[in-house]
């Protein structure tokens, strides 16, 4: 019989749960997004994503169970990520999800979110092989991890300073785009061309760690040079050149993961996974180096519980369960859960 | 088999977290801990232990009562959403209480005037006032938000009745206005007292109900281009 798991997820400013059967089958998953909220603010305001969410989140798990077309005994497990995130968030998540495992007498799974983001590939019609490299970046994270197998996993590198799309989101704001100005900077910088000099960083010598502050500033001071000396400058070329000077470092920094552990498989994962450019500059340079590459469907790229879900099996498996006073963490480190 | 009467009560919503099983006027079971800052790793595990002391499953509640705040932001959530997995879990009602009304029936006891005060920060406390009389503890102003000057003129027009402030803000509030404050087990919430008044409380569904924040957030919108 399939083991289905009700997941949630609550961690930034989306309200999702998910109905997901035997970790890969997506029975339901819905998404509540606070992005209409948040726009007036420029951003996510903590406390009111906070608000949106316990005032969502029963009508969600509701929306996903009849999406699902199952009822509440069919239940073999809740599933809820515990963080890293905004704790005033998580917690909503997380205290319903230990209520409602409690009164159905069935396991509570605590998931990690970024190792959420990874599981989105496993989602795939074809899911990935291990050992793999995953590269997962988003607002809040630039990490490349290495699994060897479920819940086996070390992470090989990570930002020193901003996220890379923190450093999308804060260019796309200074061009002056709406929020969330990723998505919008990637549309401008289509009609672009990426001839600008932005410096990539390196760091030193095989590192796989990156750094994203000093392409940031040279931008931003490329584009106040240009205002002061009254000159134009083409924003679209701007665009183009600082999404091309991140993906370059992204690319070249996951395949260098990939050969320093002989691994012949390569995911993306993550917000700014969604990034066309991204996904197709991976999917060449994979292609040339005769390694497999998968990308999650764009749905599951930015946050939501589906992914949760399809970790979440594989814990169940582990009995990685938690006992009653699961908190939720603002910081949580990702220890290796794999049953041997 | 079971009789389905028995009401899990709890609240998390001030620097106690405190649950309680009641059934039938009596209390089974009840905690209160004071435990500032980690109602979400305590208040589950104080359930379990009154659950199994009570020799109930939850399968056998017929309600769960929750305080909704005024208090702590984060608090309130924790425990209205704990209440509403649980409560839509088990598919039975939800009793939303405002913790000012539970703190002045904590109080039936006293004949006089009660009023709960709970410290809201910016040198403001969250209040409310009732009327206590043989039993019956009776609304008399709204829960709101007010400040030193404004608790006192409020409380002059009840000059002819004693005054029992309440509370976790009543101590300090009380030596300022020079009132008498309710013995600190009483100041507390408790959720036996919770779980009684849900006994002639009715409930409703659990998903539309939202916690009583008095105040908005305090961001404030983005002018354009910034
Ligand atoms: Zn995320």
């Amino acid at each position: 019989m399939a083991k289905i798991i009700l997941a949630i997820e609550t961690s930034c400013d989306e309200t999702s749960v998910a109905v997901v059967a035997d970790g890969s089958k997506v029975l339901s998953s819905i998404i509540a997004s606070q992005i209409e909220v948040h726009r007036a603010y420029g951003g996510v305001v903590p406390e009111i994503a906070s608000r949106q969410h316990i005032e969502n989140i029963s009508f969600v798990v509701q929306q996903a169970l009849v999406t699902a077309g199952i009822g509440l005994s069919d239940l073999a497990a809740v599933a809820v990520t515990h963080g890293p995130g905004l704790v005033g968030a998580l917690l909503v998540g997380l205290s319903y999800a230990k209520g409602l495992a409690y009164s159905l007498g069935i396991p509570l799974v605590p998931v990690h979110h970024l190792e959420a983001h990874v599981y989105a590939n496993f989602l795939l019609p074809e899911p990935p092989q291990f050992p793999l490299v995953c590269l997962v970046v988003s607002g809040g994270h630039t990490d490349i991890f290495y699994l060897r197998g479920h819940g086996d996993f070390a992470i090989l590198g990570r930002t020193r300073d901003d996220a890379a799309g923190e450093a999308f989101d804060k260019i796309a704001r200074v061009l002056g785009l709406p929020y969330p100005g990723g998505p919008h900077l990637e549309q401008l910088a289509l009609s672009g061309k990426a001839l600008l000099p932005f410096p990539r960083s390196w760091l030193e010598e095989g590192s796989l760690d990156f750094s994203f502050s000093g392409l940031k500033s040279a931008v931003l001071n490329y584009i106040n040079n240009a205002k002061q000396r009254g000159e134009g400058f083409s924003e679209s070329d701007v665009a183009a050149s600082f999404q091309h000077a991140v993906v370059e470092v992204l690319v070249a920094k996951s395949l260098a993961a990939a050969k320093a552990r002989e691994v012949k498989n390569l995911c993306l994962a993550g917000g700014v996974s969604a990034n066309k450019f991204l996904r197709a500059a991976m999917a060449t340079a994979c292609g040339n180096a005769g390694i497999s590459f998968s990308v999650p469907e764009f749905v599951y790229c930015t946050d939501n519980a589906a992914m949760v879900g399809a970790v979440a099996y594989h814990r169940l498996h582990a009995n990685q369960v938690a006992d009653l006073s699961l908190n939720a963490h603002s910081v949580l480190p990702l220890t290796p859960w794999a049953c041997g | 088999m079971g009789e389905h009467v028995a009401i899990l009560a709890l609240d998390t919503t001030t620097v106690v977290a405190t649950a309680a099983i009641v059934r039938q006027g009596y209390v089974l079971a009840e905690v209160a801990l004071g435990v500032q800052r980690n109602h979400a790793e305590r208040i589950l595990p104080a359930i379990d232990f009154i659950m199994r002391e009570a020799g109930l499953k939850p399968s056998q509640l017929a309600r769960v009562a929750v305080c909704i705040g005024p208090g702590s932001f984060t608090g309130q959530r924790i425990g209205l959403s704990l209440a509403k997995g649980l409560a839509e879990g088990l598919g039975i009602p939800l009793v939303p209480v405002s913790t000012l009304k539970l703190l002045a029936e904590q109080l039936s006891m006293f004949e006089g005037i009660v009023v709960p005060l709970l410290d809201a920060q910016r040198n403001e406390y969250y209040g409310a006032v009732f009327r206590s009389r043989g039993g019956v503890v009776e609304r008399l102003v709204a829960d709101q938000t007010f400040n030193r000057q404004e608790l006192g003129s409020l409380l002059s027009n009840y000059s002819g009745e004693p005054v029992m402030l309440t509370g976790e803000a009543a101590e300090e509030a009380g030596l300022k206005q020079s009132l008498r404050v309710a013995p600190p087990p009483w100041r507390m919430p408790r959720a036996s007292v919770l779980g009684l008044l849900a006994e002639n409380t009715q409930g409703v569904d659990s998903k539309a109900v939202i916690p009583n924040y008095i105040r908005s957030s305090s961001a404030k919108p983005r002018k354009n281009g910034e």
